[in-house]
């Protein structure tokens, strides 16, 4: 976004040039970072590359080849939800263009739902730079448009086909001049996911095909936006449906007579106007979300007779509208001074009556440099949940850039946050509880950064050790009544380790490069570990690109996870270390761009979820057509 | 040949060295399954963590995960029932959605497993080859050749179905729950006659039988846990019912309105004397008894009481589940309520049988 804003100023200023006399420049694209290192030391971007050559994936996977989030995927076309340095899923807030995604009755998102495709930019943010909203006690995925200006037409054709009957096709066209662009984007990805795996849950152990995994996505989103004097107008409209077919686990395939799926679609709409001068900007947006997901079990007799039909129907609507003020003050100093109100309304088959809550949010921050290499950022926001104050929660943090190293700086953040139970946790029948606390989180950081850059290489480290302090924690419990209740159950520490590693070098006509992430994570309640928080994930990804060619190799790691509260050694009671690798060559051909693409290439045999089937080795080929 | 019998006896020392003696330090070789208890831990829904655990009686030592290391794989999701019936052990796993039939012996699968029900719950032996097999989720009782583990028949009943007893050549089942077929019955019992397979009777009775029980004087007792009201969690019309099976005379005993438990688990001792029941704690009662006991034969104090049986000695067998995710544990009373062992056991341990 800070570079969309860099962008447009550039453009700006071009376009007066042009108002003025003569000289007629073509408009540039400014992508270097000019804020401060105290506001961007605790966020990371995924490379655009990146994210291009992996548009035909969910996000779910580039942020586990690519970042240090963990991610629990249930298979191909299954859940996927992401968590940061040992907190759950509902601990990630994930924003798209500044707005919430995480659904109000969960509290989570999918990321299996979320096309790489549709995305142009992918951030990632912790610590005291999640404080723009409540609920990312974890981290922040960031997802948004950028698209620019004075591109002309646009036109890119992707078609994908895989194992399994994998199909994908991805369309973007639109015309971007120098004041008004359109841009369309569309997609349709489907599987039979009909993969063969090795079913160590059945006696005999044996090999047989996934069934009833199935699934269809297909969306589209137009996108309009306009420049008018210092303003800019923009309107979006993302537009996605999912159908799901879900899978018996790997002991129940046995109950052939049983389907279960889930069809979902949602509509997610936002205008937004920026207003912007030399030294600040204002903006205003308004979002109109709306969802809805129907869940099906049904269950036949031998002859095809039903026996069960479970249908469970929930219905969002969401209004987001923000105010957001930018201004430089003084020197470096710049303040942000941001308003907020969410309105979430849900109407859920397993809740007694429609539910809404309304969050009225008031934010603000100052950052600039202090003296001798020394900046800062502090941060406060309130926030009023249906009329009650929330409290304030500050953040805090100090960036240091050594002066006798190059490229060497260190940041210590501090932050406070809080997550809302979701409206399941409070009103799901039977059993929500309307009495939960939100939870309450404080987090240290402290990190490390070095880069280098020159004219064969760069360089980037990154080491960093957080420690975190949920309190009042939401955990559904088993009680007398059988049914299970969330309550404030403890406290929860969660403290690791993470380092991270990128760079290219440049090797006569070869571009070389690496990327990686190793995180040592220890959540604990009780001093035990919770389920499914590995002690050691990561991940690494080293390139190579020779004239029109590139190879990507692709290597993620998962320690070992517990799936029970149990120390003893049944091995149902955990989920075996997996190593992946993956493998990818691509060639340019005129305006065509082919990519081979191979996963798994050791054809491991894991399991990411207990008795959820994995595909062993698969293939994927994407040709591209670019204008 | 020569590689399963290595097989085999790698097994039987793995099985043998495995089981520990009970007192949490020392452990204690035993040589075979012995003269002891059957517990079946019932697991996390789609968790597949069920698992069996055997208690010596007379060694006082424990065993878990059996038939893991016995056959080298899981039992399934959700283990649902035990039936003990000569030299077979049958194991019912109701998310699966299949029987096994093990060597009461040795736990070693014998055969193919049974399958093709919709959500079975429990299974009793009716003769040399046949059982029957109800179902939580069909409107009857399957009938399964104990022989070849095949389904040979459906008989339909028009409730779903779940604890059974036999008497002569009739067989008793409850209705327990309609939660999937809304439109049956979940406060009635149902008679089977085993030489036509047929439907011969409806009874009603309280509602939600969910254990039925014979005592020595050939009564049938039900035990109904009542109606869950979920705004207030409270149980209402839950009540035990003794049945004349030849005059269908019904004697009911009716529990307090607006408590936060529903009464389960009724079993009964040898002798056929003595009823034993959940209530949060364990409740006792003579058959001849004229009234419900007020006075707990153990308490729970806080623990997760999950379900009771007693030994042909006539000690008492109750189930913690504990907080229903962690390993729980079962606490062996003699019958004067005295707490004689505490031994571990898995996840949700539930049902049990006694070898």
């Amino acid at each position: 976004m800070k570079n969309t804003v860099l962008a447009i100023l550039a453009v700006t200023a071009c376009l007066r040039l042009y108002a003025q006399d003569t000289i007629v420049l073509r408009p540039v694209e400014v992508s270097a970072s000019a804020v401060h290192a105290a506001e961007t030391s605790m966020e990371r971007k995924v490379d655009t590359t990146v994210v291009q050559r992996m548009s035909t994936a969910p996000l779910s996977q580039i942020l586990i080849e690519q970042s240090p989030v963990f991610i629990k995927t249930y298979g191909p076309g299954g859940t996927a939800t992401a968590s940061f340095r040992g907190t759950t899923a509902s601990h990630t807030l994930v924003l798209w263009n500044g707005f919430q995604l995480n659904a109000p009755t969960l509290g989570q998102v999918d990321f299996s739902t979320i096309p790489v495709f549709m995305t142009d930019e992918l951030s990632l943010k912790w610590g005291s730079a999640t404080s723009t909203q409540s609920g990312g006690l974890g981290g922040v995925v960031s997802i948004d448009n950028d698209v620019k200006f004075g591109k002309g037409l646009m036109l890119n054709l992707k078609q994908s086909v895989g194992s399994f009957s994998t199909i994908g096709s991805y369309v973007t066209t639109g015309y971007s001049w120098k004041h008004i662009l359109f841009r369309i984007k569309a997609y349709r990805s489907s599987s039979e996911n009909d993969f063969e795996y090795y079913n160590n849950a059945l006696i005999p152990h044996q090999r047989m095909k996934q069934k009833n995994a199935s699934f269809l996505d297909f969306g589209f989103m137009p996108e309009v936006k306009a420049m008018f004097g210092h303003s800019v107008l923009t309107a979006v409209s993302w537009n996605q449906w999912n159908d799901r077919n879900h899978p018996q686990i790997m002991a129940n395939v046995a109950n052939a007579n049983t389907e279960e799926y889930t069809k979902s679609d949602f509509s997610r709409n936002f205008i937004a106007y920026k207003y912007f001068w030399n030294d600040g900007s204002i903006s205003l947006k308004s979002g109109l979300f709306h969802e809805s997901q129907d869940y099906h079990l049904n269950s036949f007799t031998i002859s095809g007779q039903p026996v069960t039909t479970i249908v469970s129907d929930n219905e969002a609507l969401m209004t987001h509208q923000i105010a957001e003020l930018t201004q430089r003050i003084v020197n470096s100093w710049k303040v942000n001074v941001k308003i907020q109100w969410d309105m979430d309304r849900v109407t859920s088959d397993n809740y007694s009556d429609i539910k809404r809550r309304d969050i009225f949010s008031s934010y603000a921050s100052v950052n600039g440099d202090l003296f001798g290499g020394l900046s800062f950022q502090a941060t406060i926001r309130n926030d009023i949940v249906d009329g009650a104050s929330s409290g304030f929660f500050p953040t805090a943090t100090l960036n240091y850039r050594f002066r006798s190293l190059e490229g060497l700086s260190a940041t210590a953040g501090y932050s406070h946050n809080y997550r809302l139970p979701s409206l399941n946790d409070l009103y799901w029948y039977p059993g929500g509880n309307e009495s939960l606390k939100a939870e309450d989180g404080k987090t240290l950081d402290v990190s490390v950064r070095f880069e280098k850059k020159n004219d064969k290489m760069t360089i980037n480290l990154n080491l960093g050790a957080y420690y975190s302090l949920v309190d009042d924690w939401i955990q559904w419990v088993p009680t007398v009544y059988r049914f299970w209740v969330p309550e404030n159950v403890s406290e929860v520490r969660a403290r690791g380790i993470e380092v991270h590693v990128k760079g290219f070098y440049n090797f006569r006509s070869v571009t070389f490069g690496i990327s990686g992430n190793y995180i040592y994570s220890k959540t604990t309640n009780d001093d035990r570990q919770l389920i499914y928080i590995p002690l050691h994930h990561g991940n690494l990804s080293a390139s190579a690109m020779w004239k029109r060619w590139s190879l990507n190799y692709t290597f993620e790691a998962t320690g070992e996870r517990k799936t029970s509260n149990n120390d003893d050694e049944f091995f149902a009671f955990k989920l075996n270390p997996y190593y992946l690798h993956h493998l990818n060559i691509g060639k340019e051909i005129g305006k065509f761009n082919v990519n081979i693409i191979i996963h798994n290439l050791t054809n491991e045999d894991y399991q990411a979820v207990l008795w959820r089937a994995m595909p062993g080795i698969c293939f994927e080929a994407v040709i591209e057509f670019k204008l | 040949m020569k590689i399963k019998l290595f097989i085999i006896a790698i097994m039987s020392i793995s099985i043998i060295t495995s089981c520990k003696k009970n007192d949490n330090d020392a452990t204690s070789d035993v040589s075979s399954i012995g003269k002891g208890v059957f517990v079946l831990n019932e697991g996390g829904f789609t968790v597949s963590n069920s698992s069996l655990t055997f208690y010596d009686t007379e060694m006082d030592t424990v065993c878990n995960n059996l038939f893991y290391k016995v056959n080298g794989g899981i039992i399934g999701d959700v283990a649902q029932s035990l039936t003990l019936a000569d030299d077979n052990l049958f194991i019912v796993v109701n998310n699966s959605n299949y029987i096994y039939k093990t060597d009461a012996n040795t736990l070693k699968i014998k055969g193919n497993k049974a399958e093709g029900f919709v959500s079975p719950r429990h299974l009793l032996v009716v003769n040399d080859e046949k059982a029957y097999v109800s179902d939580i989720a069909a409107k009857g009782l399957w009938i399964v050749n104990t022989e070849t583990m095949q389904t040979t028949g459906f008989i339909e009943t028009g409730n779903t179905t779940e604890k059974m007893v036999m008497i002569g050549d009739e067989v008793f089942v409850c209705n327990w729950s309609n939660y999937y077929q809304p439109q049956t019955s979940d406060a009635s019992f149902q008679v089977i006659d085993t030489r036509s397979d047929e439907l011969v009777g409806t009874y009603g009775v309280g509602e939600q039988p969910n254990s039925i029980v014979v005592d020595c004087n050939e009564n049938i007792w039900i035990l109904c846990g009542g109606e869950y009201d979920y705004t207030y969690w409270t149980v209402s019309g839950a009540k035990l019912c003794r049945v004349n099976p030849k005059t269908l005379e019904i004697k009911d005993f009716k529990f307090a309105d607006g408590g936060y438990t529903s009464p389960s688990s009724l079993c009964i001792d040898d002798e056929g004397e003595k009823l034993y029941f959940l209530n949060g704690d364990v409740f006792e009662m003579n058959i001849n008894d004229l009234a419900l006991p007020t006075k707990a034969f153990a308490s729970a104090d806080g623990r997760s009481f999950y379900s009771v049986a007693v030994s042909p000695e006539g000690d008492v067998f109750v189930t913690d589940a504990k907080d229903y995710q962690s390993n729980g544990s079962v606490i062996r009373y003699s019958s004067d309520g005295e707490e004689k062992a505490v031994f571990d056991a898995g996840v949700c341990p539930q049902a049990m049988a006694f070898n």
